[in-house]
């Protein structure tokens, strides 16, 4: 089987040889070829192509991994900090005046150097490696990346004093990029990740998650299927009380944080939407070494009821300095205990 | 017929608490007006308000847009009836140093700390966000700061916190600050092992953390 047709049978609830796995390389992947996850290597589509490679050659999961977050920042105008090695952060906002939000640009894909680089990062990638891995796109979402132009402040003020102009912006930043996931899906691109913390519970209540963030989500997966995308979608921590929400959003991988019990998780959404997570992003693959990450995987995984319908992820994006060999670990121990799925037997203890 | 003091305290402090910006400005211009004390209705009202918002963020009743939209409120409120203070503010005004610790760039949590130690009278110096552990030394120094406030979301750089407290030690300045932290990742234990004066769980309760140790 290969990780592909893994991938496609998880979502659709039929038999896997094993739990599909990944994780999002982004920033862990140039050190394999000698680079930084800086600036320049967002501008180098071999770079991007070759890392996302060797990578994926020790780590051995199921989808290679690019992330787009950076080219649609840039694309969009923002103004960001570039440190030596580890995500750009905001730097000055962009837009801080209606007038401001009514001016922003859907940007033309290929005259914007950062964008056009990472599409041919994609048709590289597709070329150098095949079709048996998909490609997924690590890519922020429509709230993350109005944070980058708005700043968080101004953000969540506008989210209940003018929302009609947050609602202009999420739908340029929407049209910009869903325009860039179409370059890409032509290219080979098949899975289109998600993460978008700003979007979610942990920073605004669950009404507004509903009436803003759900339409949203939704507007945008909607499109990214139409052009035969795989979709995941990650809020980033504090899902339960949103949790009977995410179905609307219909993206076809619900990714939750650590913060949820994956075992839950696949209860409430079996034979509806698939559900990725589970590995603690600190706790197992930070702080822990290979044996930690096998115990843990092992227990993860001898909790659920179903072998499909899941991934294996970590709970949330990583850091530049997770070790490799977690990872690694961390995909083994997927295949290895990928059988104790559905196997429990319940021990009572008088 | 005029409102009492009261009547007007309490509406100020619902202002703030209801987000609404120009009904704080307004109710601060009727105050003024009726000749009440300009420092009770910012302590006493808007103050109020802002604490009351607090404490509802804490219940989970409000998130983060409601609390900077309040803070809006109350600051137009403060902006029509500082002109008016008499009192100067207390002289020993607590001076705090806070920031990001280097390599984390998670601030949303900072930004609410500081406010609301803002609200409760601190004077603020904010250093922003991957700030660099001989910074806050630096700053606290020149500025003979009471607080050291350290905030980090991740786990990878709260090692940056100890080396903040390993230089005061180093320079043997260890006691003119009290360091303060906190973040996702921080917990009580982690601060009693770096040794840090305190931690607390949010942003009110750092207002009664800061309260206890430089009281
Ligand atoms: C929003 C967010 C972001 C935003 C940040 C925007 C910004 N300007 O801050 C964006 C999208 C940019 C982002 C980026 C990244 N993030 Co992030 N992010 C979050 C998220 C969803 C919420 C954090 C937040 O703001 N919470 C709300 C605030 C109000 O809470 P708070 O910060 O805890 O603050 C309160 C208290 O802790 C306390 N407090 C805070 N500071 C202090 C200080 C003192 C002195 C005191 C007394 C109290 C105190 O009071 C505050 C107010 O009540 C969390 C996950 C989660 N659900 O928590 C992940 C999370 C923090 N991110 C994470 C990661 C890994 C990243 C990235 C590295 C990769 C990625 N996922 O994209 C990059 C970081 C780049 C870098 N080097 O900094 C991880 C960190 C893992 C770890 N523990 O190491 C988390 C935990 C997600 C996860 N589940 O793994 N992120
Ligand atoms: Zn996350």
């Amino acid at each position: 089987m290969t990780s592909k047709d893994r991938i496609i049978n998880a979502m659709k609830f039929k038999k896997v040889d094993y739990i599909p796995v990944m994780c999002k390389k982004r920033a862990v992947a140039p050190q394999t070829i000698g680079r930084k996850y800086d600036r320049e290597f967002q501008l180098d589509p071999e770079a991007m192509a070759k890392s996302a490679i060797e990578i994926w050659k020790i780590v051995k999961d199921d989808a290679f991994c690019l992330g787009a977050g950076p080219a649609i920042q840039m694309g969009l105008g923002c103004d960001l900090n570039w440190p030596e090695d580890d995500h750009p952060s905001l730097k000055n906002p962009v837009i801080t005046t209606k007038e401001e939000a009514l001016k922003l640009e859907v940007p033309d894909i290929y005259s914007n150097e950062y964008m056009s680089a990472f599409i041919e990062a994609v048709r590289l990638l597709y070329k150098w490696a095949g079709d048996e891995v998909p490609i997924k796109i690590a890519s922020y979402g429509i709230f993350n990346i109005l944070s980058r132009l708005l700043g968080v402040e101004r953000m969540m003020q506008w989210i209940i004093k003018d929302r009609e102009t947050i609602q202009l912006l999420c739908d340029k930043i929407n049209e910009t990029m869903l325009k860039f996931a179409k370059e890409m899906r032509k290219e080979g691109a098949l899975i289109y990740e998600i993460g978008d913390a700003m979007s979610g519970p942990a920073l605004i209540s669950p009404q507004i998650f509903k009436e803003l963030s759900v339409p949203n989500h939704k507007a945008q997966i909607d499109g990214f299927k139409e052009m035969g995308y795989l979709t995941m979608l990650h809020v980033c921590g504090g899902e339960y009380p949103v949790i009977d929400q995410l179905q609307y959003t219909n993206a076809d991988f619900l990714w939750f944080s650590e913060l949820v019990d994956l075992s839950v998780a696949q209860k409430i959404f079996y034979k509806r939407f698939a559900v990725c997570g589970g590995v603690h992003p600190v706790d197992t693959l930070f702080v822990g070494g290979p044996e930690d990450v096998d115990r843990d995987i092992k227990e993860l995984i001898s909790g659920l009821k179903h072998k499909s319908g899941v991934i294996i992820m970590p709970g949330c994006g990583l850091s530049s300095n997770i070790s490799i060999e977690n990872l690694k670990a961390m995909a083994q121990a997927t295949q290895k205990y990928s059988e104790l799925a559905g196997k429990k037997v319940l021990t009572i203890n008088n | 017929m005029s409102k009492t003091k009261e009547e007007l305290l309490e509406e100020l402090s619902d202002a703030v608490v209801d987000m609404d910006e120009e009904l704080a400005a307004s109710t601060a211009k009727e105050y003024i007006d009726e000749g009440y004390d300009a420092y009770d209705g910012i302590s006493e009202g808007l103050v109020d308000g802002m604490n009351k918002a607090g404490e509802l963020f804490e219940e989970e009743e409000y998130f983060i847009p409601e609390l900077l939209l309040c803070s809006d409120a109350m600051n137009s409120g403060i902006e029509v009836l500082s002109p008016h203070i008499e009192r100067s503010r207390s002289k020993d005004e607590k001076i705090v140093v806070i920031g990001v610790v280097q390599g984390d760039t998670h601030d949303i949590g900072k930004n609410l700390v500081a406010l609301m130690l803002e609200v409760a009278g601190y004077k603020i110096v904010d250093l922003g966000k991957d700030v660099p552990p001989q910074a806050f030394v630096d700053k606290a120094k020149e500025l003979n700061a009471d607080i050291i406030a350290l905030s980090t979301l991740m786990t990878t750089t709260m090692p940056r916190m100890k080396e903040v407290i390993d230089i005061l030690k180093k320079e043997n300045i260890r006691e003119n600050f009290k360091v303060i932290v906190g973040g996702g990742p921080i917990s009580q234990k982690f601060a009693d092992e770096i040794g840090a004066d305190g931690y607390s769980v949010n942003a009110t309760a750092s207002v009664r953390l800061a309260q206890r140790i430089v009281s």
